[in-house]
């Protein structure tokens, strides 16, 4: 379990720098990304008040003796920072099964990082989900671009060396 | 679903999160778990090593050697053997014998399939649709002649299985849904095997019917599974650009492949070994 946290929080910190790289995308690609992004309830930055900023990085606190099967319970990675935002991302665990993945604390340098980020993040928070659910350890598909790889799930995985 | 995480080792997982702080490795002799991601041929290769592992150097030369498939067969470059070789400067005695098994490759692949594989899909000598599978392969035999029993070679989403993926437990290859980004259609289960998946998903439609001399746009993506993947990415090509009808059936009499194939309205149907290897999800 301790493992898993390990490796779901490294994906999700590996986010900087692909959220880096699209900062550098043109505003229509930006726009184009963000209506592509899908539907975003369970993943989408989250400032909800059970999270709030002072929150010490638990990721080694609540979930390492959690034995199978007991209640959900939530752990929160460090501060993940790169030129373009911060943020930490906070893991649900009900069992031994990830139940969502949020980004709490999200601060963006501008208006447009912010926005690219918030179109962003889901994509990749679903893909990590995606990966770890169907429990694989690789992906296979028509060939990808360098540039859609970086949104794929294979990307997910080779990030968080799963 | 119950979840369980194959984690090559915890050192691993702890250099995901803070590489700078990683321990300096063994020797350079020593072999080791591994994982590597490496951009070449337009895509992106991930090679993920477990068991014993391998030497550094020796990943270092799997990916060289990728490098090099990519400068002498590409159709891109003008001065690469290939385009030489099609504008007619080079003959094929002049050329690396790995040209040569290549291009062989290509024409058995074209007379096994009825010449829906072909070597030069858009008038000019292009074995592309097969190149990449084959550099996959290769890429993975040296990993296999250093030693390692256990690793995946992805090259852009065709992969090349070796041994299983721990112990007890093969590897899981998760194959991406056509028309729903990063979702899945079905996860194959196997060991010493090879996954490729041709479709339209990621390039538009850029696979030919030599037969009709259009693209071939009849289903969204085709995955096959076999032993090799040379010849099972070669069977993906030719199955995409032949159909559904003709594709399954052409696959279901071939005796060491399976399929699965997804319509571009999302049905799916494939060969009647295919649920051996994998499930719909």
């Amino acid at each position: 379990m301790r493992r898993f946290l390990y490796a779901l929080l490294g994906t999700v910190a590996g986010l900087g720098g692909l959220i880096g790289l699209k900062a550098n995308l043109t505003p229509s690609d930006a726009v184009a990304e963000t209506a592509a992004a899908p539907p975003a309830a369970a993943v989408a930055p989250s400032t909800e008040a059970n999270a709030p900023a002072g929150d010490a990085p638990a990721d080694d606190a609540p979930a390492g003796d959690a034995p199978a099967g007991t209640a959900a319970k939530t752990a929160t990675g460090k501060l993940a920072t790169n030129p373009y935002e911060s943020f930490q991302v906070k893991v649900t665990v009900s069992g031994t099964k990830i139940t969502k993945v949020e980004v709490a604390g999200l601060k963006t340098k501008d208006k447009k990082s912010e926005q690219i980020a918030t179109g962003a993040l889901p994509k990749l928070q679903q893909a990590t989900l995606a990966a770890n659910s169907a429990d694989v350890d690789t992906v296979s598909g028509a060939t990808f671009t360098t540039k859609s790889y970086r949104e794929s799930l294979q990307s997910a995985l080779d990030q968080a060396g799963l | 679903m119950t979840l369980t995480v194959a984690a090559p080792a915890s050192g691993a997982l702890l250099a995901a999160l803070s590489p700078a702080t990683r321990a300096p490795g063994p020797g350079p002799a020593a072999g080791k778990p591994a994982r590597r991601v490496e951009e070449c041929m337009g895509t992106v290769f991930s090679i993920d090593v477990r068991g014993a592992g391998v030497p550094a150097d020796v990943l270092d030369a799997a990916v060289r050697r990728l490098h090099w498939v990519d400068a002498t067969f590409s159709t891109y470059r003008p001065d690469s053997v290939v385009s030489r070789l099609s504008r007619g400067e080079l003959t094929a005695e002049e050329c690396p014998a790995e040209v040569r098994e290549v291009l062989g490759l290509v024409r058995e692949a074209a007379a096994a399939s009825d010449g829906y594989f072909t070597e030069a899909p858009h008038g000019f000598l292009d074995p592309t649709g097969i190149v990449k599978g084959w550099a996959v392969e290769r890429a993975s035999d040296m990993l296999v002649a250093a030693g390692s029993t256990s690793h995946v070679v992805n090259g852009g989403g065709d992969v090349q299985l070796v041994g299983e993926s721990g112990a007890g437990r093969p590897w899981r290859v998760g194959i991406a849904h056509p028309l729903r980004p990063r979702q899945l259609v079905a996860v194959v289960s196997a060991r010493d095997a090879a996954v490729a998946t041709s479709g339209t998903a990621e390039r538009g439609r850029h696979i030919v019917d030599p037969h009709r001399g259009g693209p071939a746009d009849g289903l969204a993506s085709v995955t096959v599974a076999g032993p090799r993947l040379a010849w099972v990415d070669a069977c993906a090509t030719a199955a995409f650009a032949m159909g559904l009808d003709r594709g399954l059936a052409w696959l279901e009499s071939l005796p060491d492949v399976e399929g699965l194939f997804v319509t571009p309205n999302g049905r799916t149907q494939h060969t009647t070994g295919f649920p051996q290897w994998g499930a719909l999800t």
